[in-house]
């Protein structure tokens, strides 16, 4: 049952390419200007004091817009969603007990600091976990690993990251059907023992030693020479620098313009 | 023991990620000048995946009833060498974080400090290596990756919860919170460090050349010392953390504060009308008389706190709606 860890890994990749092999205008933005203004976004979202709630909120927009326009079905992401949020509640958990001061009172209910730190901290780890969701279910994984590379990252860890990438479902192949003929040699365990980790690990890693080797061959039959290939370019046309430009303006201008209270003060001056 | 986006501050996620860039381009650097044989790139690429599949390999603690799983950095470290073992990790970890939503893209060099700059790179070189170069044996490489995980994954938790309290986003105290990580990471480290051994002593009993290598494949090149750059890292580190703590209660939101005098530095004139009727929007609202209660004090408090709610609630509602208003323009022109 523990290995049901390996097979969901292995689902979650390539249901995550599927998506980012899809067609819609996000998918069709180069994914240079993706990359900045996703980690704009995450920059921004996170630099919000924990008191500010309201604030926040505008960046819903982001994922609102941009979630329905990519056609990513919303119900996978939110599960993977759900996976990240337990280290941030504990972190969210603690406010509430150790912030004890009151921000203001709904009517006899009195709201305290902490409880309204732990609603931005979880609002902030949906935000930028959606961002980043929504950045690798709309690019390619090696698309975007080819703007780091144009980033000036250096190319042996964007070659690195190709290829790890690559042999992941290889490799977590090759582990789970070790892992079928260790539970059938074994009676009622749920993983394995302890005292047989160093000869599991061990063979497992003599067989990667021994793949690797052999794709070497092959990429050397292919004329490989240690040269990361950044041939195939996408043209960085008009609509993507608009977007990376407006993105970004509306995002910088969202940190310092509260959304929330406009609308208030809208009904307000219109109320008269 | 990933740290996350949101409870991280933009400039410790800065710091960290300016540091762990760092280190990833003095490794990329030492890789490249080692004239790495092109055969390491497959290798560590496979490694890489590896790792990956070995996290998730859950193995049972004897006598406790629950399970752990190996994080890797000292294992690939005795298998690659420190600089391609760092290099990996650094990709593994990328991947989880693009993939899995492990950790989270500003807390990337967080990460990477954590989990491999403290096990590849310090504890690796500190402890695994001295240890073993006094003679390849199973006693050594036993005592030598126990040690080596233990010390990389108690200094990593310390780092997580100095970036933690250092970004001040919870509450948690530093003692208390240094006192719940360091004790678990220890049980932890000990778990790890000896299914670690098993593994190395089994490569050591059937291919003990892999093991000898990455010990003595590190070759210095001209006069960098890796020691006196490991101290170098560690001084200006806490220099930073020490500078930029104190930065940030000076200005409790750094960000704000250097994007305000970078605008208004540059663009006065435009900037200031703009934030005028902004601001002029946002201060009827705060002295809206629907908004004050009895108490006249409270009323401006109290008065941006419902503001802020029934704001936030519409804001939620159009976010939706805009939403909802693009699926349905899709399908209708799909349809």
């Amino acid at each position: 049952m523990k290995m049901i860890n390996l097979y969901k890994a292995n689902a979650g990749i390539s249901q995550l390419e599927q998506f980012a092999a899809g067609d819609s205008p996000v998918h069709r933005l180069h994914p240079m200007s993706k990359l900045i203004t996703s980690i704009l976004y995450i920059t921004v979202v996170i630099s919000f004091p924990s008191q500010n709630v309201s604030g926040l909120m505008a960046f819903l927009f982001y994922p609102a817009i941009l979630l329905p326009l990519s056609g990513v079905p919303y119900k996978p992401l939110l599960k993977k969603l759900l996976l990240a949020l337990p280290f941030s509640l504990l972190g969210g958990i603690s406010n509430v007990i150790l912030m004890k001061g009151t921000a203001f009172t709904i009517g006899s209910f009195a709201v305290s600091l902490g409880m309204v730190s732990f609603a931005s901290i979880m609002l902030k780890t949906c935000l930028t976990v959606t961002a980043l969701l929504l950045l690798i279910a709309t690019t390619p994984f090696i698309e975007i690993s080819r703007q780091l590379a144009a980033l000036h990252i250096p190319k042996i860890l964007c070659m690195q990251l190709v290829m790890t990438y690559r042999y992941i479902s290889v490799l977590l192949d090759e582990a789970v059907s070790m892992f079928t003929a260790y539970t059938l040699r074994t009676k009622e365990q749920k993983g394995i023992q302890m005292k047989d980790m160093g000869s599991f690990l061990g063979t497992l890693i003599l067989r990667s030693f021994d793949r690797a080797d052999r794709i070497y061959q092959a990429m050397k039959c292919r004329g490989f020479q240690n040269v990361y290939d950044v041939k195939k370019k996408i043209e960085f046309n008009l609509y993507d620098c608009l977007y990376a430009v407006l993105g970004s303006l509306i995002l910088l201008m969202l940190r310092f313009f509260d959304l929330s209270v406009f609308w208030v003060g809208l009904l307000g001056i219109i109320g008269g | 023991m990933h740290m996350y986006d949101a409870l991280l501050s933009p400039v410790v996620g800065g710091i960290m990620t300016v540091t762990s860039g760092t280190a990833i381009s003095y490794s990329a650097k030492k890789i490249a000048g080692d004239r790495l044989d092109e055969k390491k790139i497959p290798m560590m690429g496979v490694m890489g995946a590896f790792v990956f599949a070995a996290q998730m390999i859950n193995f049972t603690i004897p006598g406790t009833g629950s399970s752990g799983h190996i994080g890797g950095g000292i294992l690939l470290a005795a298998l690659l060498g420190p600089f391609p073992a760092f290099l990996t990790l650094a990709s593994v970890l990328l991947i989880q974080c693009l993939l899995f939503a492990d950790g989270g893209l500003l807390a990337y060099g967080c990460n990477v400090f954590n989990l491999g700059v403290c096990t590849c790179l310090f504890a690796f070189t500190l402890i695994y290596k001295p240890i073993v170069k006094r003679g390849m044996n199973k006693k050594n490489i036993i005592i030598a990756s126990v040690a080596s995980v233990i010390l990389g994954l108690q200094a990593g938790a310390f780092c997580v919860v100095l970036e933690t309290t250092a970004s001040g986003v919870t509450e948690l105290p530093f003692q208390a919170f240094a006192l719940l990580m360091q004790p678990i990471h220890l049980a932890i480290g000990l778990i790890e460090g000896l299914v670690t051994a098993a593994v190395l002593c089994f490569i050591y009993n059937l291919r003990p050349e892999i093991l000898k290598s990455a010990v003595s494949g590190v070759k210095m090149l001209g006069n960098v010392s890796l020691k006196r750059v490991l101290v170098t890292f560690l001084i200006a580190t806490v220099f930073l953390g020490g500078v930029l703590s104190l930065f940030a209660s000076a200005f409790p939101d750094g960000l704000e504060w250097a994007l305000e005098r970078v605008a208004g530095e540059e663009e006065p004139g435009r900037e200031s009308t703009v934030h005028d009727v902004a601001n002029q929007i946002v201060d009827s609202t705060a002295q809206m008389p629907d908004y004050t209660f009895e108490d006249d004090t409270d009323a401006t408090t109290l008065g941006t706190a419902t503001a802020g709610i029934v704001g936030s609630a519409v804001t939620i509602v159009l976010a939706m709606g805009v939403g909802f208003f693009i699926h349905r323009v899709k399908k209708r022109s799909k349809d």
